[in-house]
């Protein structure tokens, strides 16, 4: 936590040096946390570099009393929940196209870990606010408060998303069939 | 099986990316980019610089405290550098790791430790390390001064004035940081860590002596910013246990403050967080609850410093006590009036003029003196002149607001101006006062008063004209011996002296020198020549000087009324029902301050009034008539068109031309909008008029108008001929509907104009009608909807009425209206083939200043035109194919009907212009069902929810026009697409339906089942039931309302009470005990 502080505190400075260690120590934390949640490489690093240049941009005004790991995840889940929308109005043959895509598979700007493609396609398969909860609390370690304030619901509602993501991952993950 | 642990096992061990080398030098460039960028804009932010031992606001003291721990901790991480290995430093930063609590004494100085004066702190911290409650107990000389800070209040309770002050303070804002930045250590680290290289300069001791085996002594010195610190630390829990800051002066360090930890996680009793025993008549200052001093919005420090002060001394003229409090900081200081009661002995009765701010840094805030030169009055002396200096400072814990410090000082002309007026001077009052009299002669004064008090006139001129009290014009100059008035309609408007007899309280007159004037007066002056003199023009004070040209002295005094300054009634004009006149109650810009109006409610709710109106004290009002509210609610244009604005219907995109008088073009309101001025046909040096401001502001104003985020092109034009003795022509008028047709055709096709407002009309028998009907029709035939009050000879078969609120009256609900003010007599004449639109009771910009408004009790067809304009460009923006034929008959047949009270009979009113129903209509492609199609010519006796309104929950039945009896098409229908369609966490589109789903569209939604609806549920509190209870109001009026018969079910965050005979159930927020939500069903006797 001291290190962060200081960080934060260097970076509102105006510190090069801190940016690239923040820059350093969350930029695949926040990678995971932005494809986990969209299954989408390319959008993913679109959304964690713009992360990063707000958070950039926001120097002069900076002000953070919380976890620094937390309200980079938070712009995270922000973005994603922006483009998740904008997919939503896109047009069917639009879609179409980017089911092509992303059946070329995973491209080469991000390494993946041997697990990944099991544990992507079982997260894929929870409704998103499930996804969102695990992947908040399990990678990016946030509260439960902190979550339910991002998600705008009180804590035992993200408690419960949480425990019933989980029991469908383990379900999945077990090859169950879910009823 | 796997384990739900070892699901949450998989997903942090394997879940997992990296970024390739290539992407991770792609972004980073990209961020380093940016960040290069943004250092290019932004200055540097450390800035070495001395230790302040002033802390003077509480505030800081508080934040000092709560910072303490972990820059002691900075601290030892950068000493640490020098650190011996004797003693390690991550100890300590590792102990500081585990508090939780501690109790802390603060000593500012060498002084307050003699004096025994010090701060007694307990602070407590969350898991996160950061603060989460503080108490602090102040003592001083005064007494104790206790001060609590729990989750981002800050409650001050100072006994010895019983006074107790609540402030908004996070530790994430602007103030928190301002703090941080006062207090050295977090800066001087940054100092010691970009130095950390300079070990010269930092010389670090570390101490453990032997003899003493529970302290370890650090000791830190630079001997170039002379500044030293000192630690104890406790040797066996690495905590600190005191921690000294000196600075070097005068070759010796001195103490400028000391914390001394006195005990670390031990347990605070909860109600050390909580003031009690504060007395009932406390006197309360509550910056939580309540905004308070003004907004600075886009003025410069200096113009928002003498905005401030302006506003503080008309309100303690005005007593208004609540607006002083509002204006000035929330401390227990001298209000303006103590202030002034104190030095002079004496009430403040005017403000004669106000000085340009400058800027003084006082300890820690920077504060704006601001001169005053102000008129004082008591008994003894009557009223005199004196001269003091108030200051103006941001609020720290709000925003971008500005106060009037409590700050008050006599300033240096006082010297001159408040010499005692000798006994001769009183008794013959031959005093010059600037812009307020001369002697006993005042602007207030008719012909006659002055003609009874002197005499006959030794003459009487104009223009070079002499006249007769036979045979007088409307303007003229009386003569007397040493003064001479200027008389407008046989009222006083300008007094001037011509001799010696009268005199400044500074001595000053007729005969002295023009440089004395300028010592006295100042620089602020204008040069002006007129009819072949040289004058000097104080304008702010009401005042010139014509100066003699040979030997440069003063040859005439000349005092009137400076622009701007109310004007004092004497008596409130009377309402007259049958008066014609739209101004018979005008009060803008009048000073009625003097006035008891408390009996006077059936006069003022017809009075037209701006914000520079000065109103009595609140005892002396009528409890019932709230000015402010009168003004908030004319802002709104009602009918739902704000709701519109929120779904991002703005006009966006859209442009309107306005063709009208000469226009203030930075209003507030609408400079952002404004695309093109011209003016046609107007004099050079023509002041801005009222009516430009207010279409202007009608149609694209940023809180007042229609469509505010429309494109303005606005044509001033006048339409008199000058050259013809100000005989009226359309000339002009046709000219500019040319001019906008051309510019029209400049412009690209996304970008056309579609609809002009005029504010004007004509008849066919006009002699210019050919001329006005041709520029009309080609602008029409370039797409344009030409609205202007004679519309229909544009627009075959469009017309409009306009209408009338009463103006406390609500202007969403459509019963609030009814014919406007002037149509009223005539109402009986109007056809139903009109669409009503708001005509009355509208706020506007103002022509007197750009965030300046004006209250328009009537306002006549002028007004409505641009509220059509508006609505119209509404339309286009969601449709850009609309004509204005189609508008106006949608608009027919979306608008509603009401019911009206006329001559004792109910009568059915309207089409009233609905535009959230025409918007939905011109959305859907096709006409949303009418009340009139409903319910033919008496829409209002044959269906209950028309009856009850638009926006009336009837329980049982449904809501607004929404009920239960209505399919899912019928929905859709009505309402377009909805905005989510989900059961539980599970959303679906339109293509993907269940049988049971929930569609929502923000203020309503509708439960489905088998393609009907089954439940209607209201989420905001535009729909309400017909005693007026709606979502927001508490669970107790409820069961008042509706009984103690209802089931209750809880859920988790919510308690739900359930009327089922009725067919209503009511979501309790836990919290708040206030409805949440409300749902309309089926009542159980109808199922």
């Amino acid at each position: 936590m001291i290190e962060d502080e200081l960080l934060k505190w260097k970076f509102k400075q105006g510190s090069t040096e801190a940016l690239s260690c923040i820059y350093q120590k969350y930029l695949d934390d926040l990678l995971t946390l932005a494809v986990g949640l969209l299954n989408d490489p390319n959008e993913a690093e679109d959304i964690v570099q713009d992360v990063f240049v707000s958070f950039v941009k926001s120097a002069k005004n900076f002000m953070l009393r919380g976890s620094l790991k937390a309200y980079l995840a938070t712009s995270v889940v922000n973005r994603v929940r922006d483009r998740i929308r904008k997919r939503r109005t896109r047009s069917l043959g639009r879609d179409r196209l980017e089911a092509d895509i992303d059946v070329q598979g995973p491209d080469q700007s991000l390494i993946y870990s041997e697990q990944w493609q099991r544990l992507i396609r079982a997260l894929d398969e929870l409704p998103y606010k499930q996804r969102e909860v695990i992947l908040l609390r399990l990678k990016s370690e946030m509260k439960f408060r902190e979550i339910a304030k991002v998600q705008n619901v009180s804590v035992h509602t993200a408690m419960a998303r949480y425990k019933c993501g989980l029991n469908r991952l383990r379900s999945s993950l077990n090859g169950e069939v879910r009823k | 099986m796997r384990s739900t642990n070892s699901t949450k096992e998989a997903i942090k061990q394997w879940l997992h990316v990296s970024a390739s080398p290539e992407t991770r030098d792609r972004i980073w460039r990209e961020v380093l980019f940016v960040q290069e960028e943004s250092s290019k804009t932004t200055s540097a932010l450390i800035q070495p610089n001395i230790w302040r031992t002033i802390m003077k606001s509480p505030l800081t003291k508080i934040g000092a405290a709560a910072v303490i721990i972990i820059s002691v901790v900075f601290l030892i991480t950068f000493f640490d550098k020098a650190a011996t290995p004797a003693y390690a430093l991550e100890q300590t930063i590792e102990a500081n790791h585990t508090i939780k609590t501690v109790h802390l004494r603060m000593f500012e100085d060498g002084r307050s430790i003699e004096n025994n004066e010090f701060s007694d702190y307990w602070i407590k911290y969350n898991d996160a390390g950061m603060l989460s409650n503080l108490r602090c107990n102040e003592h001083d000389k005064d007494g104790v001064r206790f001060t609590i800070w729990n989750e981002g209040i800050k409650k001050t309770w100072i006994p010895e004035k019983n006074v107790v002050f609540l402030n908004r303070l996070n530790n994430t804002d602007k103030a928190w940081e301002d703090f941080a930045k006062e207090f050295e250590p977090k800066f001087r680290l940054q100092w010691l860590y970009d130095q950390a290289d300079e070990k010269e300069a930092l010389e670090i001791k570390i101490d453990e002596p032997a003899e003493d085996s529970n302290s370890i002594y650090v000791k830190a010195t630079h001997s170039v910013h002379k500044v030293r610190a000192e630690l104890v630390v406790d040797r066996k829990t690495k905590l600190i246990k005191k921690f000294s800051i000196y600075h070097l002066r005068e070759q010796e360090y001195e103490l400028d403050m000391r914390f001394e930890f006195l005990a670390y996680n031990q347990p605070i009793d909860p109600s050390m967080f909580e003031l009690s025993g504060i007395p009932d008549n406390a006197k309360v200052y509550d910056q939580v609850n309540q905004l308070v001093g003004l907004e600075k919005g886009d003025l410069t420090n200096e113009e928002i410093a003498v905005k401030v002060v302006r506003e503080g001394l008309k309100a303690t003229i005005a007593k208004d006590y609540g607006q002083v409090r509002k204006l000035m900081e929330g401390d227990p200081g001298d209000t303006i009036e103590e202030f002034i009661e104190k030095e002079f002995e004496a009430r403040l009765v005017r403000i004669v003029s106000i000085g340009r701010a400058e800027e003084h840094e006082k300890i820690n805030r920077v504060l704006y003196f601001v001169p005053c030169e102000i008129e004082v009055e008591n008994e003894e002396r009557g009223r005199w002149i004196v001269n003091i200096i108030a200051t103006a400072t941001a609020i720290e814990h709000q925003d971008n607001r500005w106060i009037m410090h409590t700050d008050f000082r006599v300033s240096e002309p006082y010297i001159l101006s408040t010499k005692a007026l000798n006994e001769q001077d009183r008794i013959e009052g031959n005093i010059i006062v600037p812009g307020l009299r001369v002697g006993d002669y005042t602007f207030d004064m008719s012909k006659d008063e002055v003609l009874k008090r002197l005499g006959g006139p030794k003459a009487i001129n104009y223009g070079g004209e002499r006249y007769t009290l036979n045979n007088l014009p409307t303007r003229y100059y009386m003569v007397f011996d040493d003064v001479s008035f200027r008389i407008v309609d046989d009222s006083v408007k300008e007094i001037t002296v011509l001799g010696p007899s009268y005199q400044f309280t500074n001595g000053l007159g007729v005969g002295d020198s023009e440089q004395k004037i300028k010592q006295a007066f100042g620089d602020d002056f204008q040069s002006r020549k007129e009819e072949g003199k040289d004058y000097l023009c104080y304008d702010a004070k009401g005042l010139a000087f014509e100066i003699h040209k040979k030997n440069q002295t003063v040859a005439e005094i000349v005092v009137y009324q400076p622009e701007g300054v109310p004007r004092v009634l004497r008596t409130l004009p009377k309402y007259d029902p049958d008066s014609t006149n739209p101004f018979q109650m005008d009060l803008r810009c009048r000073d009625l301050s003097k006035l008891d109006l408390t009996n006077s409610i059936d006069d003022l709710l017809y009075a037209t009034f701006d914000d520079r109106t000065v109103w009595p004290a609140p005892n002396r009002m009528p409890s019932d008539f709230t000015w402010q509210k009168i003004m908030e609610l004319g802002k709104n244009p009602g009918l739902g068109i704000r709701s519109l604005h929120k779904k991002g219907i703005t006009g966006h995109g859209v442009s309107i031309a306005i063709l009208d008088q000469p226009l203030l073009v930075d209003h507030q309101e609408y400079a952002e909008r404004l695309r093109l001025y011209e003016e046609i046909h107007i004099r050079s040096g023509t002041e801005p008029q009222m009516h430009g401001p207010a279409v202007a502001s009608i149609a694209v104003g940023k809180t007042v108008g229609v469509a505010p985020e429309a494109e303005l092109y606005y044509i001033s034009q006048w339409n008199f001929d000058w050259e013809k003795e100000h005989t009226p022509t359309l000339r002009y008028l046709a000219q500019g509907i040319h001019r906008i047709v051309a510019i029209n055709e400049q412009l690209p096709k996304d970008k056309k104009i579609r609809v002009i407002s005029i504010s004007k009309g004509w008849t066919r028998s006009h002699k210019e009608y050919k001329l006005i009907t041709e520029a009309a029709q080609k602008a029409r035939a370039a797409g344009m909807l030409v609205v202007c009050t004679s519309v229909d000879l544009v627009h075959d078969g469009c017309d409009f009425g306009g209408l009338g609120r009463s103006p406390l009256a609500d202007p969403e609900v459509f019963e609030s209206y009814e014919p406007g003010l002037f149509m009223v007599r005539a109402f009986s004449t109007y056809s139903d083939d009109c669409i009503w639109v708001p005509m009355d009771s509208r706020t506007t910009a103002s022509p007197c200043g750009i965030d300046k408004y004006v209250f328009y009790r009537q306002g006549g067809f002028s007004w409505a035109v641009p509220y059509i304009a508006g609505v119209y460009a509404l339309a286009v923006q969601v449709d850009p194919a609309i004509t204005p034929e189609k508008f106006w008959s949608l608009a027919m047949q979306t608008g509603r009907t009401i019911e009206l009270d006329y001559n004792g009979k109910k009568i059915p009113f309207g089409p009233i212009i609905d535009p959230v129903r025409l918007i939905r209509a011109i959305q859907a492609g096709e006409p949303a069902t009418s009340n009139r199609q409903q319910n033919g010519t008496q829409p209002t006796e044959t269906h209950p929810q028309t009856h009850s309104g638009a926006h009336t929950i009837v329980p049982g039945v449904g809501v607004g026009d929404y009920t239960l009896d209505m399919s899912k098409d019928d929905v859709l229908k009505k309402l377009g697409e909805p905005r989510d369609i989900f059961l539980g966490e599970k959303e679906y589109t339109l293509d993907n339906l269940p049988r049971r789903y929930f569609m929502s569209y923000g203020d309503v939604s509708f439960a489905i089942n088998d393609d009907s609806v089954t439940g209607i549920g209201v989420h905001s509190p535009l729909y309400k039931f017909t005693n007026g209870l709606a979502v927001g109001d508490s669970e107790d009026k409820i069961k008042q309302a509706f009984g103690n018969d209802f089931q209750l079910e809880e859920f988790e965050g919510m308690d739900v009470l359930i009327y089922e005979e009725r067919g209503l159930r009511f979501e309790i927020d836990k919290k708040t005990r206030t409805v949440d939500e409300i749902s309309v069903t089926q009542a159980k006797h109808n199922q």
